[in-house]
């Protein structure tokens, strides 16, 4: 399952939201996003959101209007092109 | 040793299964749990038959669908403006009857000089700016409910849709988006596309995206030249600059190296309420550095302006360069110095629009004054506002390119191809409309 | 067993309502503190149940217990190394099959594990219907529905804490096949593992599914060993 989702990413012919990609695996929401963490964790695929990693180095951090609405621009999942 | 040999049985175990499964053992493993736990929740968990829809999913059956979504946005987009200006008309009014008369107080004042700065320069230039403070503030009202409601991630989200059709695989509207406030954290936010390919095209086309200081620009202009459809002017404004970035950012990708690109999957937040104190709060931390702006930069630039001006200086700057801008209409000294001080930041155009125009009265607010001085008719101040909306981005936005880009390459290639591109559209429309009207 | 204090850990997924139930469980009775030699926030709290001392080990929330956080090596380690009495696992009922995945990996350490189903409402309220028993049975260890929102299940859940503490209520956690192949290298793995010294604190099978998920943690203490 978890290399069906890795390859789900390489495959898609365009942007998913969570919603479809748990359709076309067959896979329920709650295994998804526990699946999907352990991927992040393991280096396959990147988490981002406005106020993760990159965020960091940012020189406008502390006026930015963004960070404060934590998830509310949406977290988005990427393979990443370095895996650990 | 005992543990050494540990560690190569373990390699091989690895390797063995790699090579049977294709596969690392860790995945193998979670994939045994997660499928252990698949079956055991068949005995366990019994879900409705129909498992109820949220409120997030009934919404989202429209906001996310393949035909409706984008002209969704773009109704809503164009909600925000309506709203936007119908609510700042009268709070703009007066703003500016309040600056009339502390122009009317100071113009009197000795030294001659002195009195001139202050009523020209400062209260007519910079007060210019600050007069649309009401329509800034609106617009970052709704920008906050747009984001606090979560909608705007669908927007991001719809849009990218679109653009990976047409071949743009980078997820890059919502760093687009934020250049609907200011292109500068739009562009330090691109450091979130991994693919270096994407974040170039990306950061090259986020100029386009109209931002924050070009609104008073546009609403000074649309409420003169288009008072009963400033709203519309105003969207189509977004709207040419968000159809330019996309169909900039298509050609790029086919000049520029084209590689692999990016796929990614978003989870998008449900929908909330939005409470009144933090929409507030980000309209207010959004709202402050355009006041803080105005307080500063547009001020040093309409003071230098004011003193270019009052020695004579001014008119022959703008002369030099006006020529340029006569196929699009707008070729007359004025407006060519507005364009030159807009480089430096946007307000600067109605600011020293305001300064040189400032004691000049007319009905219709101060924008029909520049029709009046300038001989402009709405083509023309429609053709104007392309050009602001399009060419060379403020130093702050060029400074930001090339440090992210890394070289003076791309900014200066940014200087080049927005000036060209706003100079083309805006002469076609002006040549092109003259042929109708 | 005739101890007078009973440690219990309390482990389990962020947001799954851990925090609730540990305040429910200890009260104003808890301190905080660090975890040696790390930034990370360690609470503790203590109750009492049938004239014995309790003392609650707040874990970090955790999605799972392999090397790559900090979070989670502190979790596991506390759970092998200090061998609580008893480890509550805090599970969030609406959001089942995500929050299972630690469970499992902490029935296969062996902890004394109660699987504390919390969020009973809100599942309720989605109109999940939860088999409270078989989930007990096919997991080998016993579950305590609650909604720790309301205080709703504590009591039940200290009984259940003292009958596993106590040996009255057994602890048979299932052992998890991983398929075929992986079995065969667990088997290879096991038979040298229990000639090493680490063989007398861990599991000989549980250092061979972590060295297999190349756990470097583990690599690195059977390097030491």
């Amino acid at each position: 399952m978890l290399s069906k989702i890795l390859g789900a990413f390489k495959k898609s012919g365009e942007p998913m939201d969570l919603k479809e990609l748990s359709r076309r695996l067959g896979t329920g929401r709650s295994a998804l996003e526990g699946m999907l963490g352990l991927l992040v964790r393991q280096g396959k695929l990147k988490e981002i959101y406005i106020g993760s990693e990159e965020c960091a180095h940012c020189s406008g951090r502390s006026g930015c209007a963004h960070l404060q609405t934590g998830d509310s621009l949406g977290k988005v999942y990427e393979l990443a092109e370095k895996p650990r | 040793m005992e543990n050494i040999e540990i560690i190569s049985v373990k390699d091989e175990s690895l390797e063995h299964l790699r090579k049977v499964h294709g596969d690392d053992a860790e995945t193998l493993i979670a994939d045994a749990r997660y499928g252990f736990i698949s079956g055991l929740m068949k005995d366990v968990l019994k879900k409705p038959a129909v498992e109820k829809e949220t409120v997030t999913d009934k919404i989202d059956r429209l906001i996310l669908n393949r035909w409706l979504g984008i002209p969704v946005f773009l109704a809503i987009l164009y909600g925000v403006f309506e709203f936007t200006f119908v609510v700042s008309g009268p709070l703009i009014n007066w703003i500016n009857a309040g600056l009339d008369w502390l122009a009317g107080l100071t113009s009197g004042i000795s030294p001659a000089w002195l009195g001139s700065l202050l009523s020209e320069g400062i209260i007519g230039g910079v007060g210019a700016v600050l007069s649309f403070i009401p329509v800034i503030f609106l617009l970052y009202i709704a920008l906050s409910i747009l984001e606090d409601t979560g909608y705007l991630s669908r927007a991001a989200f719809v849009m990218d849709r679109l653009m990976h059709k047409i071949g743009l695989h980078g997820r890059s509207f919502v760093t687009l988006m934020l250049g609907f406030g200011c292109s500068v954290p739009a562009v330090m936010s691109s450091r979130t596309i991994e693919n270096p390919r994407d974040r170039l095209v990306t950061i090259l086309v986020t100029p386009l995206m109209s931002c924050g200081a070009k609104l008073p620009v546009y609403a000074l202009l649309a409420a003169a030249f288009f008072t009963a459809y400033q709203g519309l002017v105003v969207f189509s404004m977004y709207a040419i600059g968000i159809i330019l970035a996309i169909l900039m950012a298509w050609l790029f990708r086919k000049k520029l190296i084209s590689g692999e690109s990016g796929h990614f999957v978003m989870e998008l937040p449900p929908y909330r309420l939005p409470t009144v104190v933090t929409v507030l709060a980000h309209m207010w931390e959004r709202g402050w550095a355009f006041l803080s702006r105005a307080g500063t930069l547009i001020f040093g630039a309409v003071v230098l302006i004011w003193l270019l001006n009052y020695f004579d200086v001014l008119e022959h700057i703008g002369r030099a360069v006006a020529p340029i801008f006569s196929t699009a209409g707008f070729g007359q000294w004025q407006s060519a110095v507005a364009l030159v001080f807009g480089v430096l930041a946007k307000e600067t155009v109605v600011g020293a629009f305001g300064t040189l125009f400032a004691g000049a009265e007319a009905t219709g607010g101060f924008g029909s004054v520049i029709g009046i001085q300038l001989g402009w008719t709405p083509l023309v101040a429609f053709a104007f506002m392309t050009m602001i909306l399009l060419y060379i981005p403020c130093v702050a936005t060029l400074s930001i390119i090339k440090k992210e880009t890394g070289s003076w390459k791309w900014m200066l290639f940014t200087v080049a191809y927005t000036l060209a591109l706003g100079w083309v559209v805006a002469t076609l429309i002006y040549q092109i409309g003259s042929l109708f009207l | 067993m005739s101890k007078k204090e009973i440690t219990i850990a309390l482990a389990g997924n962020p947001n799954s309502g851990k925090t609730t139930v540990f305040n429910n469980l200890t009260g104003a009775r808890q301190h905080v503190g660090n975890w040696p030699g790390v930034t990370v926030e360690k609470k503790e709290g203590f109750c009492s149940f049938q004239k014995h001392r309790i003392r609650v080990v707040d874990l970090p929330g955790v999605y799972g217990l392999t090397a790559y956080s900090l979070d989670e090596i502190i979790a596991r380690d506390y759970v092998v190394d200090e061998k609580p009495d008893v480890v509550v696992d805090v599970v969030d009922a609406s959001n089942l099959e995500r929050n299972l995945y630690l469970t499992v990996q902490l029935l296969e350490m062996k902890a004394n594990l109660i699987v504390c189903l919390n969020m009973m409402d809100v599942a309720e309220s989605r109109g999940y219907q939860i088999d409270v028993k078989a989930l007990s049975s096919l997991l080998g260890a016993p579950a305590v529905p609650m909604v720790a929102a309301s205080n709703r299940g504590t009591g039940e859940l200290l009984e259940t804490i003292y009958g596993v503490a106590m040996g009255s209520i057994p602890v048979s956690a299932i052992n998890l096949q991983y398929g075929h192949d992986v079995e065969a290298e667990i088997a290879k793995l096991e038979k040298l593992i229990s000639g090493n010294s680490l063989a007398g604190s861990y599991s000989p099978r549980w250092l061979a599914v972590k060295l297999l998920e190349d756990d470097r943690e583990i690599i690195k203490k059977i390097g030491q060993a």
